[in-house]
């Protein structure tokens, strides 16, 4: 973590230098600007001579109800903090960060699956807007398929993490044409495969091996609607599994968003052993202050989900969320079990 | 065959102008533009006269639908039943329920097949076509061995078709509510549950694609096999029934395929992989009628058999997604929703040859006579002796028959086709190569002739969930006309003849068409058509809108928001897409006489291997002479093409790579035509010549081969705009409607040969025609009015909105062809414009009477005028939905259509506006 943060601050540092160097036409520019939330740029579009901090930051709290086992309920906190510090267009910073205090009614702290962690810190040579080739590297999450749900987080934390990917030491090349495709190829370190992955808990521990993962995104946009975009992942990792994805992104006229995506996932240590999911999610835009959610998945043909979520903003940056649920399938011993979810999350 | 398509509607440009409202109905000749907010001011729409369009362009011609492939493809190979694919989730969730197949087992041989489909294609002026079709039939299928794993088995199988095609207005079925009785309303509407979904499912959802499954399900209790079974029938419809039944042996070779691909294939995305090929034997026997107007039939014999063979690889799948999402568990009842079934086939191959015999004959029959009426009823049984005796005495004897003759045409044919096809679930892409070499013999009223007649077909088809087909289809067809001879005139062997030109008949003839019919184009794809065309025809189309690729806004707004935002949300980050413009259609026509084609034949090989550079894209330097050409870096192309060819199988194909090898075919195929002798040679060399992956290419290399000024050449636009564009833009694409480009002399009037085609094409109509003169809306004209005084002082009635203003929408029509003394009956249908919802919100739907008003329009005869309130108290349409959004200042959509009938529905006009405190204002 040092030499990440070093190298932060010797880009500060030398934006400093720079920003006293220039050219007396320069200086009626402002050189340092901080963008928050959206991080939107009507002002600065694309001058190379602003450095430009996007900070996003969110903390709220929730209280999951199962109501079908009462004895499951529990408290979230939560926060998530993010800095982009972009040194002109070409060189950017990302740093994210998130916590998770869950607590059972009783007042025990609950364990959150550690693969929901959504941890990162890379650098990133290029911008979207200005360069067809990009490179990211640092600690990062390997691009694979649209891997993200924007439901509340006391859903997200009670879900299984099979088929998202978590941040490793690693890097991929981004290329991107500005007009309808995006092609994506990176690999992670060698790290110890994971051993608590319930898949291969069987597994000694001596059998345990460094594997990297090597993974493969395609983007592909066509017209339709408000703009649709197909994707193809191939992730493979040579101990442990390979996953192939396929999503569909759908822009609606009213920017509300709809995705689903299907991912299988191979085991290589289990013969003919395979696990997938399909996804369903809808995103409305916020118009009057207000957004709904649905998100519907099956996993391996076994585990159905569907939540139904409204997001109403109360004031400025505060966001009352309910959601409500279902789960069915073997891992609730075929009933139906119901969730409520409510809380209030604040954003910067 | 290509079916020429005709005559049908029409939809001719408009333009709205902003009016001055000064002297109100008066000075409707004054237009001149005005502000965004319209105080005291209109909307007057004028309507160029209505002109036939042809409506073909956005409906497919029928001989397509005719084509009953799943009986030559081997019903016992299983690939069929797989291949089912599903085309949209639209068909997969709902039009499905329409489009279904059933299958009853009745022993272990033997099962009993049915199956139903309803197809739908939007027509310019704002009506459909609906296509029924249903079929029932046994079928007979057993293993009659296997060889290591390899079955072989036989299929045996019939079946009873029949098709309703008829033309279907919105006005038409909410007019049905006013006369139907209510359990027939019921039906049609699916007990209520159809105007549900409309109401809640986006704008592509089209509701008419369900409405009245009952006629869909009594298609073959329909059947006009009696007069007044045809009276019964809507004048331009067709009813098209066969028996047709096949024999086929199949046998699968699916288990040569080795373990490991096959193991791979299932265990990445469940796909398996079929092999079948399969020998066949078909017959068809079909009657088509069609009510060409009020009192007249036509009805015509289709006999088809072929003889062939076919191979039909397939990798793919069909997988249920939400399977599970719905279930009901009520007591005993337990019920799992199957899911919405999605095609995966990401290989799809056909190759299929055959031998065809068939046999056409057209009879036209005025049933206001009592012998012709006599007569039909025994041709739509199959027996047109009497019909033929009829036609006999008309012409010899003078007699009024009523029944008049049209044709025979017999045709031995040589068929191939190579399709390829790939599905993936949201997206499909078909490549279709079809091609026939026939021996025709028509006999119309002048005699009988004989005609050699070449034909390919070049389709390549795409086809996505949202913005359905997008069709690029390019023709060649030769006809060359011959005499037969017998040299022994004694012998009584009729297979021993050949062919001689013949130079009394009308001369050879070479046509080349593009048809181009995209539902829904965007900015790129029209100019990639436009280029295409021009590339086509080399006519230069000077005069056609230019638009700008995509939306200004939309991509400041775009950069903006992707700047400097987190990587993370790079997924969602879809590009600013090209804009979209509606529907374009496009049809174009390359003529070679026989002298362009003596001239082509005897150039030079060096100017042949120019003139296909030049289409190839290839520099022509390079192949300058025979010197250049044999240089080992160009006799590399045919590495270039070879390792080329596997590519093929998924629809990858380089016009670079393939120009070596297209170009020495041409030049092979040119020279045959030169030094053949008789009439066969030279079908022969014009048939390989085109057959070919590449008839733009071709066409452009005969081009810059011909002399432009003596080829004909033309193409027609077609264009239905839109979509989210804003007014202004599609006003402009509005302009290339019905526009004709045109370049070379006039082209050829029609041969023997082509009016006989011509009237098959009439018959096997791609769409209905309208048998009277048509009510037509010639202005349209909108402002907001004061409700008179005497109104205004009247209480409101409870359900009424409360009047927030006394200022309403008033609509005043001006038509033609409508009756001065009787009421004319208009459709109304308000919807929520503006920027589109996902859903769209139906505000008003209804039809109602309305009587002329007292003054004539304009001076101008036949034009009557008729006004009503749109909005506000005295609106015939008013609903408690529809006056909340008025007074919201929603910006709304109005369609109208008007009828005197309520059968035969004007063409829909359409225009938008807000109301804003009672003052007319642009849509948001």
């Amino acid at each position: 973590m040092a030499w990440q943060l070093k190298f932060f601050f010797i880009l500060i540092i030398l934006r400093i230098s720079y920003a006293f160097a220039l050219p007396p036409d320069d200086a009626q520019h402002p050189v340092f600007h901080v963008l928050k939330g959206d991080c939107e740029s009507s002002q600065i579009d694309f001058l190379d001579s602003v450095t430009v901090l996007c900070a996003k930051a969110k903390a709220g709290i929730q209280q999951n109800f199962n109501l079908s086992q009462p004895i499951n309920n529990f408290w979230l906190r939560y926060s998530r903090a993010y800095l982009g510090f972009h040194y002109g267009t070409a060189i950017s910073f990302h740093i994210s960060r998130r916590l998770y205090v869950a607590q059972t009614m009783a007042g025990e702290l609950k364990t959150v699956d550690e693969n929901v962690d959504g941890d990162f810190m890379f650098v990133r040579l290029g911008n979207p807007l200005r360069h067809r080739w990009r490179l990211n590297f640092g600690k990062i999450r390997l691009p694979f398929g649209i891997d993200q749900s924007k439901l509340a987080e006391g859903i997200q934390i009670e879900k299984n993490h099979f088929f998202t990917s978590r941040a490793a030491l690693g890097g991929y090349f981004s290329y991107e044409d500005n007009s309808a495709n995006l092609i994506e190829f990176g690999l992670s370190a060698p790290s110890l495969a994971r051993k608590n992955d319930p898949q291969i808990s069987f597994l000694r521990p001596n059998k345990f091996k460094e594997s990297s993962d090597i993974v493969f995104r395609a983007a592909h946009d066509i017209s339709a609607l408000n703009g649709s975009r197909f994707v193809f992942s191939v992730l493979y990792n040579d101990f442990l599994f390979r996953r192939y994805g396929i999503a569909y992104v759908v822009s609606g006229f009213d920017r509300d968003l709809f995705y689903f995506e299907f991912i299988r996932k191979t085991h290589q240590k289990i013969n003919s052993r395979y696990d997938q999911i399909f996804k369903l999610n809808y995103i409305s835009n916020w118009t009057n202050q207000s957004r709904w959610i649905f998100e519907f998945e099956e996993e391996s043909k076994r585990d159905r989900s569907g939540f139904v979520e409204y997001d109403q903003m109360i004031f400025n940056n505060l966001i009352f969320k309910t959601a409500v649920g279902v789960k069915n399938g073997q891992s609730s011993s075929n009933k139906s079990v119901f969730y409520l979810v409510s809380g209030l999350e604040a954003h910067l | 065959m290509r079916l020429k398509i005709t005559n049908l509607l029409f939809i001719a440009a408009f333009f709205i102008q902003k009016k001055s409202f000064a002297d109100e109905k008066d000075d409707l000749e004054k237009k001149h533009s005005s502000s965004n907010t319209i105080e005291e001011q209109s909307i007057s729409v004028d309507f160029h006269a209505e002109e036939k369009v042809d409506d073909g362009f956005f409906a497919v011609p029928i001989e397509q639908l005719l084509r009953n492939s799943a009986f030559v493809s081997g019903l016992n190979s299983g690939a069929d039943a797989i291949n089912s694919s599903v085309e949209s989730l639209m068909d997969a969730v709902f039009y499905g329920i329409l489009d279904s197949d059933f299958e009853k087992k009745i022993d272990n041989n033997w099962t009993l097949v049915s199956g139903m489909r309803r197809d739908l294609f939007s027509a310019p002026d704002g009506s459909y076509i609906v296509i029924d079709r249903i079929k029932i039939g046994p079928s007979f299928g057993r293993e009659l061995w296997r060889a290591h794993d390899i079955s072989v088995a036989l299929g045996v199988d019939g079946a009873f078709e029949v098709f309703d095609i008829y033309r279907r207005y919105d006005g038409m079925r909410v007019f049905e509510k006013d006369y139907l009785p209510q359990w027939r309303i019921w039906a049609n509407n699916w007990l209520g549950l159809l105007p549900i979904l409309t109401a809640i499912l986006p704008p592509s959802f089209n509701q008419n694609e369900l409405y009245d499954p009952l006629r869909l399900i009594s298609g073959p209790l329909t059947v006009p096999l009696t007069s007044k079974l045809f009276f019964s029938m809507p004048v331009g419809s067709i009813r098209s029934y066969a028996i047709s039944g096949g024999i086929n042996v199949p046998v699968n070779f699916s288990s040569v395929v080795p373990q490991t691909i096959q193991k791979t294939l299932r265990s990445s995305w469940d796909l398996n992989e079929h092999l079948p090929y399969s020998i066949f034997v078909h017959g068809e026997h079909r009657i088509n009628v069609l009510r060409r107007d009020n009192d007249t039939a036509w009805v015509g014999l289709k006999k088809n058999e072929r003889f062939g063979h076919n191979f039909t690889p397939l990798v793919g799948n069909q997988i249920s997604i939400l399977k599970g999402a719905l279930a009901v568990h009520l007591g005993k009842l337990d019920w799992i929703w199957s899911g919405v079934p999605i095609a995966v086939f990401p290989l799809d191959w056909e190759f299929e040859q055959s031998l065809a015999h068939v046999y056409d004959q057209v009879y036209e029959f005025d049933m206001r006579n009592v012998l012709a009426r006599e007569s039909y009823e025994a041709a739509v049984r199959g027996d047109f002796t009497m019909a033929g005796r009829l036609h006999e005495e008309r012409v010899n004897v003078g007699k009024d028959t009523g029944v008049k003759f049209h044709f025979t045409r017999r045709q031995s044919k040589n068929e191939a086709a190579i399709r390829n096809r790939s599905n993936l679930a949201l997206l499909r892409k078909d490549h279709i190569r079809d091609r026939s070499m026939a021996e025709v013999e028509v006999t119309d009223v002048e005699g009988k002739f004989f005609v050699l007649e070449s034909q390919h077909d070049l389709s390549d088809k795409s086809w996505d969930v949202l913005v359905g087909e997008e069709d690029v289809r390019y023709q060649s067809h030769l006809q060359i006309p011959v005499q037969k001879i017998f040299p022994n005139e004694n012998t009584n062997n009729l297979n021993d003849f050949s062919y001689l030109f013949d130079s009394h008949a009308d001369p050879l003839s070479l046509s080349i068409s593009m048809a181009v019919n995209d539902r829904f184009a965007d900015v790129s794809e029209y100019r990639e058509y436009l280029k295409k065309i021009q590339f086509f025809t080399k006519i230069n189309l000077k005069d056609v809108p230019e638009f700008d690729l995509v939306d200004a806004k939309r991509l400041a707004e775009f950069r903006q928001k992707r700047l400097f935002d987190e990587p993370e949300n790079d997924i969602f980050r879809v590009h600013v897409m090209p804009q979209h413009i509606g529907g374009f259609g496009a049809y174009s026509v390359v003529h070679f006489s026989k002298n362009q084609i003596e001239k082509l034949v005897n150039l030079s090989e060096d100017s042949i291997w120019r003139a296909f550079a030049r289409a190839f894209g290839e520099n022509e330097r390079d192949w300058w002479d025979s010197e250049k050409r044999d240089r080992f870096v160009n006799q590399l192309g045919w590495l270039k093409y070879f390792f080329m060819i596997p590519a093929r199988i998924f629809q990858v194909k380089s016009a670079s790579a393939d120009f070596i090898a297209e170009t020495t075919n041409a030049i092979r195929q040119l020279k045959q035509v030169k030094e053949s002798q008789s009439p066969t040679d030279q079908l022969d060399a014009f048939y390989r010549l085109f057959d070919s992956d590449y008839i733009p290419e071709i066409t452009r290399a005969l081009l810059e081969l011909a002399d432009l000024d003596a080829v004909p050449r033309n193409v027609r636009f077609s264009v239905q705009p839109k979509g989210l564009a804003d007014q202004r833009l599609k006003d402009l694409y509005r302009t290339l409607n019905n526009k004709v480009f045109h370049e070379g002399p006039v082209l050829p009037v029609s041969t023997r040969y082509q009016v006989a085609q011509e009237k098959i094409a009439e018959f096997y109509l791609d769409r209905p025609r309208d048998g009277s003169n048509k009510p037509s809306i010639s202005r349209v004209f909108l402002t907001s009015q004061q409700i008179p005084l005497s109104l205004r002082s009247l209480p409101y009635s409870e359900t009424a909105a409360p009047l927030k203003h006394d200022k309403h929408a008033i609509i005043m029509l001006e038509c033609k062809n409508t009756r001065n003394n009787s009421p004319l009956k208009v459709f109304v249908r308000v919807e929520q414009a503006g920027k589109l919802k996902l859903g769209k919100l139906h505000l008003a739907e209804q039809v109602f009477d309305i009587l002329p008003l007292d003054e004539q329009s304009r001076g101008i005869p036949d034009l009557l005028r008729y006004e009503f309130y749109l909005t506000g108290p005295l609106s015939p349409v008013s609903s408690f939905l529809f006056e909340e959004a008025v007074e919201a200042g929603d910006s709304l959509s109005v369609t109208i259509a008007v009828s005197a009938d309520g059968v035969v529905w004007s063409s829909e006009r359409q225009l938008e506006f807000r109301l804003v405190n009672g003052r007319l204002s642009k849509p948001e």
